[in-house]
C-alpha cells in the first residue's frame, strides 16, 4: 500500500474487477491502453488474470473508495525502465488533484523501491487531461508516434513522455 | 519462403540453432541490440521455443542465396487492433555486414507486413550509435518519430533509443522508387 494525504495506491483485488468493468464500459479507459474493449465482465476477469502476471496493477483509492487505476509493465532489469499508466476515472473528485498525487506516489516507488532510472508513458488523446500533470511533474515529451494507435475509427499520433531519475525527483517524490 | 535478389527469408526453425548461438554470444554485434551476449546452447534454444508460441512475434532467418544462414529478422509486438509492429534486423556473419544484405532482408520483410499481414505501421527502435542502421532504415523511407533519452543501459552507459515509423502510405511511396522497384522485381513468395 503506498499512502498519500489524498489517496492511497493499493494492489488490485478480484472484487475491483466489478468496479473496473464499469470504468472500462465509459470507453475512455480502453481507449488510452490501446486495447479492445472487454465484452464481459467474464472476458475482463479472464484477461486481468493475464494481465496481472506481465503487469503490477493498482487501485487508486481515496477514503477507501476506488477512484482510478495505476499500473505499470515491462520492467526492464537491465535497463532499469518500465512503462506505466494512471488516470482518475471518479468524476466527483478534481482529476488533476488527485492524479498528480497517485502520480507522485507511483513515481515514488518506481524510482526508491523499484530502483528504476526511467519511466515512460504513451498518450493518444489530445484533450488528455494527464498532459499537463506530466508536464507539471517534470516529464519530458519524447516525440510522437504517427498514426501509432486506432481509435474509434481512426489512426490517431501517441505521444511519448518520460523522466530520468535524479536525485531530486527521487528525495522530492 | 520470401525470396529476393542477394537474400532470402525463411521461417526461423530450430536447425538453425548453431548459428543463433554464435551471434547471439557475439558481444560486437549483441551490444547494438541492447541483450545479454552470453546466453547457453540451452537458453537459446529455449527462446527459440518460446518465441515461436507467441502470437505477437515472427521470426525469419535470413538465407544467401547459397542458402547459408547469415542473420535474422523478426517481428515483435504484432498489434492487430492498432495494425503495427516493431521490425528488427540482425546479419550474424560478418562477411554480410554490408548494407547491400541488411537492406533487402528489411525490404522483404516490410513487403511481407503489408502484403500479408496487411499492417498500417511498421516501426524500429535504434541504438544511437547503431550509424548503419539509421541510414538502413532512412533509405527505406522510415521517419525519425522519437528520442527515448537514456534507454538502454549499454557498455557502461546509459544510450538513447531512437524510434523510427514507416506507414503503408510510405512503404507504397517507397516501392514506386528506382530501389524499391529494383527490389519488387525479383522478390517472390514461395
Amino acid at each position: 500500500m503506498l499512502d498519500g494525504k489524498l489517496v492511497s495506491l493499493r494492489e488490485l483485488e478480484a472484487h475491483d474487477l466489478d468496479q473496473l468493468f464499469l470504468w472500462d464500459e465509459k470507453e475512455d479507459m480502453y481507449l488510452f491502453k490501446g486495447r479492445y474493449r472487454f465484452a464481459s465482465q467474464e472476458d475482463l476477469k479472464d484477461n486481468f488474470i493475464g494481465y496481472s502476471f506481465s503487469q503490477k496493477i493498482f487501485i487508486i483509492s481515496s477514503n477507501q473508495t476506488p477512484i482510478g487505476l495505476a499500473s505499470y509493465w515491462d520492467e526492464n532489469h537491465k535497463n532499469r525502465t518500465c512503462e506505466f499508466y494512471a488516470r482518475v476515472y471518479d468524476k466527483s473528485v478534481d482529476p488533476q488533484l488527485y492524479l498528480t498525487e497517485s502520480l507522485n506516489l507511483l513515481i515514488k516507488f518506481l524510482f526508491t523501491s523499484e530502483n528504476l532510472s526511467k519511466i515512460y508513458t504513451h498518450i493518444s488523446d489530445p484533450l488528455d487531461a494527464i498532459k499537463q500533470v506530466l508536464e507539471k511533474l517534470g516529464f519530458i515529451k519524447e516525440g510522437t508516434l504517427r498514426e501509432h494507435r486506432f481509435v474509434k475509427g481512426q489512426y490517431v499520433d501517441t505521444q511519448v513522455y518520460g523522466q530520468l531519475v535524479s536525485k531530486n525527483n527521487r528525495v522530492k517524490a | 519462403m520470401i525470396n529476393g535478389r542477394s537474400v532470402n527469408l525463411k521461417k526461423l526453425e530450430s536447425d538453425y540453432l548453431p548459428h543463433i548461438y554464435k551471434w547471439r554470444n557475439d558481444p560486437e554485434l549483441m551490444r547494438f541490440y541492447g541483450l545479454y551476449p552470453i546466453l547457453s546452447l540451452d537458453k537459446v534454444q529455449e527462446e527459440i521455443k518460446t518465441n515461436k508460441n507467441l502470437k505477437n512475434r515472427l521470426d525469419f532467418i535470413v538465407l544467401s542465396k547459397n542458402r547459408d544462414p547469415i542473420g535474422m529478422v523478426w517481428l515483435r509486438r504484432i498489434d492487430w487492433i492498432n495494425s503495427n509492429c516493431e521490425l528488427n534486423c540482425m546479419i550474424g556473419e560478418k562477411n554480410f555486414r554490408s548494407k547491400v544484405f541488411g537492406a533487402e532482408a528489411i525490404f522483404l520483410l516490410l513487403l511481407f507486413c503489408m502484403n500479408e499481414l496487411n499492417l498500417h505501421k511498421v516501426h524500429a527502435k535504434i541504438i544511437e550509435f547503431a550509424h548503419e542502421s539509421h541510414a538502413l532504415v532512412s533509405n527505406a523511407g522510415f521517419k525519425k518519430e522519437a528520442v527515448l533519452k537514456k534507454m538502454v543501459f549499454q557498455d557502461g552507459k546509459y544510450r538513447d533509443l531512437i524510434v523510427y515509423g514507416l506507414l503503408r502510405k510510405e512503404f507504397e511511396a517507397f516501392t514506386r522508387s528506382t530501389q524499391g522497384q529494383k527490389y519488387l522485381l525479383f522478390s517472390r513468395q514461395i
